[in-house]
């Protein structure tokens, strides 16, 4: 028997020191939840490697500084790197509550962190330790296990400090009442004036007050000040209890004072008033006759000193009924706000229980489904954008409910069951972050139809992978987004409660969906496009500037200097070949020699309203627009050069958008004349460690749409890519 | 889409295109005080900078200004000048390919070019208590001068531009010419060079030294009777 009872307690205690993953403590029903997983991170750069790399040395030196020296070196954080970091957010119809989950190896360590103003705020309950920062909202609550960081954020127009509470201060004076008595701590002094009688100057008397707290709750004194510097109060740090009694210890000294002397201590506490007020009296007999003037003088202030805190209690006292007014709407504010804070204690308690009846984030099958068992080192999750917009419509829509004219239902139609996930993953030569959008049916439709163009696959014949440094694609249908949009728009009014509004909307875009042809707007622009950044080219460029003769005549002059230019080529799709050499020969007519047509058929824009000559021509159902004429011709005859492999053309053809930077090709033809000397040494090190990026938007996909970042690492030098961002920053900070 | 190109020309005029610019200040001067004066901007040497930018509406938070908004400032430019008693005979010109705008006029004495800029510095120096001298040129007994007093403040103004917009001013200069019938006798300051033929004094400053205060362009010109 004895064996198993050991064995259960043992068991317990692995329980909650082995601490399950803090996810179980994010309820299911959180709108919003960031995971960062610790074990991936540190198992990519260990906490050494960290310490070691300059922004680690830097963020110890900053650490030291705030904490004094307390903590030097990350391990004595007591946070555990180990275990993974959440935030999530939950909202209701009144507030939304952001909500911070940190991993403790012990509470010791953290507890350093804090400052010892901030330590005396400390209330304990159990193994709980908290405070409450009012002010902001916030409760902060912690064991040996983990810490909580509990925001909330209003959303429900309370407006504490406007003037449109008239019609809830009958209501609430009940409640306030009965806040007050059920809340306040209350402060029972046996005494609140001491009179030392008379004492000899130059000696130093005590007195302790003593109190009791009659009150419902804990009792917190912050501080403690007196009207001298002559008198010193002490007073309790720690929070005293109900029933629980405690006492302000008082010294005066009465050196330099004479004759008749009345201090007043002033405790900064949480009772009803905020402040208690104690006073102590004595006569303080100088045998030295002679007083120096400056005594005098001094006693005199002092005296003044006390007779203007007299006159403002007096005037406290003699509140008129409309002083009495605000004194009740102070006092009706700070009841609302100590319900507040109780009540954010008592979720914050529920949070690190983490019993939840419905159970945990992990019973949601959105989440699960969303974030998988990934090996993110980051992830975010958003639920459902409609349930948070109406959240917060109520508010905005100023109590007049959140279907205010209908427009509610427009949004419901569109970003109902929207969803947003993001992954941010860090693997050996490629950190990627992912963000997936999944919506509803309808608008999954619409966007489909947007974003289902089809790129033309002659476009690969014009470029060369080789000799490029980056290109953006748009994958668009022209025909798709015609159509799409009208509908779209009556779509989201339907519901638009506004009869003139209702009735127009979708007539006008009915008119305009009869009054554009879709298809034939399709042909002049498919709606896809690609351009591509060709090379980095020196040119020469004439300018004028003045010589001047020996007579200083001046003499105008045309010289040349290197400029560097970028070379891109744009392609478009369009099957209208003949409007579009209509269209050019009105251009080569009316622009007065600024377009010509070139012999080889290919019209040359030359302006200097542009830094650099464009050539145009129509080739293979597209029109393209470049600034290498000599390319333009290779691709006019058949004899251009291409080269573009299966990665790319995967990239262009199988998204609505993307962007390809060749960060090593750019960065190494950089034109580094027109960089600072200092500068030089960090673009090369950027070329040597620099591979590609790519943006990237997917086509829609069983109601998701998917956009992902990837940034390409080189693998020499560098463990990984988060060590890799360490290196570079390492590198590149000075 | 017109965001992404916008994008491009900022990137491309702010990190290939250099920025640099001239202005001249030519005054012939005859012996009874009167004269020419031609005022010439050229920032032809940084066209493909400008010519970029002009595709712009605003950069660096700055409205680009038009064609038209150019050729309304000379017109109004113009316009001032002609109010101004002893100006006459004003043109400009503007080179929109190689971005050179001129003004010219003639004065009859130095004290009406004073007043042109008089005027202008009332304008725009209302607020701020830059000490400016309004006297500008001068000439009496023989003696042209031209004045410039400098002020902390051009520094200070200098300093409160962000070091993207400051790089404009690196690479411009100020070249002055000034021509007399007399032969000239003397020039005070060391910059300034007198040709062989002592008719003319040329004094060419990189606008840089000149807002930080390395450089004056404060001259006296002593000429033979």
């Amino acid at each position: 028997m004895k064996k198993i009872l050991l064995f259960t307690y043992l068991f317990c205690v692995a329980l909650s020191i082995n601490a399950q993953d803090l996810v179980t403590k994010i309820p299911k029903d959180a709108k919003a939840v960031v995971a960062i997983k610790g074990s991936n991170v540190t198992d990519l750069v260990s906490v050494a490697e960290f310490e070691n790399s300059k922004i680690g040395k830097l963020f110890l030196k900053e650490m030291i500084k705030e904490t004094d020296g307390r903590v030097s070196n990350i391990n004595e954080l007591g946070i555990d790197l180990k275990r993974d970091f959440y935030y999530f957010m939950i909202s209701d119809s009144l507030s939304l509550k952001h909500n911070f989950l940190v991993p403790l190896k012990d509470k010791v360590g953290f507890e350093k962190l804090m400052p010892e103003r901030q330590k005396k705020k400390i209330i304990t309950d159990g193994d709980l330790s908290y405070f409450v920062d009012s002010y902001d909202n916030m409760v902060m609550m912690w064991n040996n296990n983990m810490l909580l960081m509990t925001m909330s954020q209003e959303t429900y127009s309370d407006d504490y400090y406007g003037y449109n509470d008239y019609n809830v201060e009958e209501l609430t004076e009940e409640v306030v009442v009965e806040a007050v008595e059920a809340y306040y701590p209350i402060m029972t002094f046996v005494e609140r004036d001491h009179d030392f009688g008379t004492i000899i100057q130059g000696s130093v008397v005590t007195h302790s007050f003593e109190f009791t707290n009659t009150g419902d709750s804990d009792l917190v004194i912050t501080d403690a000040r007196a009207s001298c510097g002559c008198t010193v109060p002490d007073y309790p740090e720690t929070a005293i209890s109900p029933g629980q009694s405690g006492e302000i210890t008082v010294k005066f000294n009465s050196k330099n004072r004479s004759g008749s002397q009345y201090k007043t201590i002033t405790l900064t506490t949480n009772t009803e008033n905020g402040v208690e007020k104690l006073t102590i009296n004595s006569y303080v007999n100088d045998e030295e006759t002679i007083i120096e003037e400056t005594e005098i003088e001094e006693a005199v202030i002092e005296s003044t000193e006390v007779e203007i805190e007299e006159t403002v209690i007096e005037s406290t006292e003699s509140y008129s009924n409309n002083d009495d007014y605000y004194e009740n709407l102070r006092k009706e504010r700070e009841a609302k706000k100590l319900i507040a804070d109780k009540a954010l204690v008592a979720y914050a308690k529920l949070t690190i229980q983490g019993n939840y009846a419905n159970g945990s984030i992990l019973k949601n099958s959105k989440y699960v489904k969303a974030i998988g068992n990934s090996k993110d080192e980051a992830t975010a999750w958003i639920a459902d954008l409609s349930s948070i917009y109406s959240d917060l419509l109520q508010q905005a829509s100023y109590g007049l409910g959140p279907n205010y004219l209908g427009l509610y239902d427009g949004l419901q139609n569109f970003y109902g069951d929207m969803s947003l996930t993001s992954k941010l993953n860090f693997e050996k030569t490629q950190v990627s972050l992912k963000t997936i959008y999944t919506m509803n049916s309808d608008m999954a439709k619409y966007t489909e139809a947007m974003y289902n163009g089809k790129m033309n696959s002659n476009f690969f014949k014009f470029f060369n992978e080789d000799k490029m440094l980056g290109y953006f694609s748009v994958n668009m249908s022209t025909q798709g987004i015609l159509e799409a949009y009208p509908e779209m728009m009556s779509k989201m009014f339907e519901g638009y409660e506004d009869d003139e509004v209702a009735a127009f909307v979708p007539i006008g875009m009915r008119i305009l969906s009869l009054l554009i042809d879709e298809e034939g707007a399709a042909k002049i622009l498919r709606g896809d496009m690609l351009f591509v950044l060709t090379e980095m080219k020196e040119r020469e460029l004439s300018y004028t500037t003045y010589e001047y003769d020996e007579n200083y005549e001046r003499e105008e002059v045309t010289k040349t200097k290197k400029e560097t230019l970028p070379g891109f080529l744009m392609m478009l799709t369009s099957s209208e070949g003949d409007l579009f050499h209509q269209l050019m020969k009105i251009a080569v007519k009316e622009s007065r020699g600024e377009v010509t047509l070139n012999a080889n058929g290919i019209y040359q824009l030359n302006t200097n309203e542009l830094p650099f000559a464009l050539n145009v021509m129509f080739k293979n159902d597209a029109i393209l627009i470049g600034t290498s004429f000599e390319d333009m011709v290779a691709i006019k005859n058949g004899k251009f050069n291409s080269k573009v492999g299966g990665k790319h053309k995967n990239l262009i053809k199988k998204n609505s958008s993307a962007i390809y930077v060749n960060g090593q090709e750019i960065a190494s033809t950089f034109p580094r004349e027109i960089m600072p000397n200092d500068f030089k040494e960090k673009i090369d090190f950027i070329a040597e460690n620099t591979e590609d990026v790519i943006f990237k938007t997917g086509k829609v996909k069983k109601n998701a749409m998917e956009g992902e970042m990837i940034l390409n690492t080189p693998e020499k030098g560098h463990n990984n890519s988060l060590a890799y961002f360490l290196n570079m920053i390492t590198a590149l900070m000075d | 889409m017109k965001r992404f190109f916008n994008f491009f020309i900022i990137i491309l005029s702010l990190t290939l295109f250099s920025s640099c610019f001239e202005i001249l200040e030519e005054i012939s001067l005859n012996t009874d005080g009167s004269g020419e004066m031609l005022v010439t901007f050229n920032l032809s040497k940084s066209k493909s900078k400008i010519a970029s930018i002009m595709l712009l509406d605003s950069v660096n938070g700055y409205k680009v200004p038009s064609k038209e908004d150019i050729g309304k400032a000379l017109k109004e430019a113009k316009n001032h000048l002609k109010t101004i008693d002893g100006i006459s005979n004003i043109a400009t010109t503007s080179d929109f390919d190689n971005y050179i705008f001129t003004i010219s006029c003639d004065f009859s004495s130095t004290a009406n070019l004073d007043s042109v800029f008089k005027d202008l510095i009332s304008k725009h120096n209302k607020k701020s208590k830059t000490n400016f001298n309004t006297t500008n040129f001068s000439y009496s007994a023989n003696s042209f001068k031209r004045l410039f007093s400098y002020d902390e403040s051009i520094k200070r103004n200098f300093y409160k531009l962000n070091s993207e917009d400051r790089k404009i001013f690196e690479d411009a200069n100020y070249t002055s010419i000034y021509r007399f019938e007399n032969e000239v006798e003397k020039v005070t300051n060391a910059n300034a060079k007198v040709s062989p033929n002592k008719k003319a004094v040329f004094l060419k400053v990189d606008l840089m030294s000149l807002i930080l205060g390395e450089k004056n362009i404060t001259n006296s010109i002593q000429l033979s009777k």
